[in-house]
């Protein structure tokens, strides 16, 4: 059977949403720890009473809002590079939207194919192979959708650590 | 003291120099003064002038120290401040996940602790200056001008013809002593306390 240049296995489709879900997750679980500083800092800085006087108060203060800074840079860097990985995951996507639109076209064809034959048995096996690479297409559509969801929900998660750091640093 | 937000170090050790000074005058000037009897009488003809400006010492020495009194309760607020502080980000600090953040972190912390220390010490001579100057006032208290304390006519230099003598201590003390007195009642009875606070605090700052 001829094999079409640059073919994927399904197992190959599946290794690589699973990587592109688990770098996600590693990124998305590094960004908390960011946040949980950044909020720790503010409460910090709320909780303290600071001295009065113009020799320390504002100073502590200022070394906390650096701590705050470094905070916000490092979260900006993670966020960086989470956005490298939905970036990966878009593409992912639209390789199974490209997939699917070739096997689609396959499909197509094959049908054409099928109305010319005029042999029961050539026929059946025809009908064989457009079942298969219907399934195929359905495969590569249902790893697309996947690909979308995971990472709608990560930028989702991550929308939602920014606001938790706008709010710490804002409020 | 003003306020609480003008409070700092440089003040609180200008205004114990200041007092620390005006100490030294008075005992300087109580130490001048001339034996007189229980009229007033005496052999040195500036004796009451001599009174009238040890009076003048004393009164100053004694409003310094209530200053004095009011900036210690100051200086044990920030002290306290500086306490809270420091439980507060030491105790923060090793929450945090990234070294950056921590690093600023412990600089906030060595610097509420270096204040922390100031304040300490500060108190601490605070509470020395104000009993020395305590003792110098105690140990001079019946160094006065029999009969009250002599009036200096206004822009003269001369004072007014002495009152007759009264052997009542009530109509001596004014409004200030009393509340000097009772200041000063305050302090020792609080000295055994605020000692054994300051070796307790004394000992926290070293941890």
């Amino acid at each position: 059977m001829r094999r079409r240049q640059g073919a994927i296995s399904r197992t190959e489709v599946s290794d690589t949403l699973e990587q592109h879900r688990d770098d996600a997750q590693e990124k998305t679980d590094q960004i908390e720890e960011t946040v949980y500083d950044t909020e720790t800092e503010r409460q910090v800085l709320e909780g303290l009473e600071l001295s009065g006087t113009a020799e320390g108060g504002e100073q502590v203060e200022m070394d906390i809002e650096q701590a705050q800074d470094a905070s916000l840079s490092e979260f900006e860097a993670e966020s960086g590079e989470l956005e490298q990985i939905h970036a990966e995951t878009q593409e992912f996507q639209e390789d199974m939207h490209e997939r699917s639109d070739a096997s689609s076209a396959d499909v197509e064809r094959v049908a054409d194919g099928v109305n010319q034959l005029n042999r029961d048995s050539a026929k059946s096996q025809l009908e064989r192979a457009k079942d298969s690479i219907q399934e195929d297409i359905d495969f590569l559509d249902d790893y697309e959708r996947r690909g979308q969801e995971a990472r709608e929900e990560s930028e989702r998660i991550n929308e939602e650590q920014r606001s938790r750091i706008e709010s710490a640093r804002g409020s | 003291m003003d306020s609480e937000k003008t409070l700092g170090v440089s003040g609180v050790e200008g205004l114990m120099n200041k007092a620390v000074a005006a100490a030294k005058e008075f005992q300087r000037a109580a130490g001048e003064l001339p034996k007189v009897d229980k009229n007033g009488s005496s052999e040195c003809p500036f004796a009451e002038e001599l009174y009238a400006k040890a009076e003048k010492c004393r009164e100053k020495c004694q409003g310094l120290q209530v200053q004095l009194h009011e900036c210690l309760t100051l200086v044990q607020n920030e002290i306290d401040k500086c306490g809270h502080d420091l439980s507060v980000l030491s105790a923060q600090k090793d929450q945090l996940n990234r070294d950056r953040p921590r690093a600023h972190f412990s600089a906030a912390e060595a610097r509420i602790a270096s204040m922390y220390k100031k304040w300490i010490q500060l108190r601490d001579s605070l509470k020395r200056t104000i009993v020395d100057i305590d003792d110098m006032l105690q140990q001079t208290k019946d160094k006065r001008y029999p009969g009250g304390m002599p009036q200096e006519w206004p822009n003269t230099g001369r004072f007014h013809p002495r009152q007759a003598p009264s052997d009542s201590r009530e109509s001596e003390s004014t409004g200030a002593d009393k509340e000097i007195d009772r200041l000063f009642d305050m302090d020792r009875d609080s000295r055994k306390d605020n000692h054994k606070e300051a070796q307790d605090t004394d000992d926290n700052g070293k941890q």
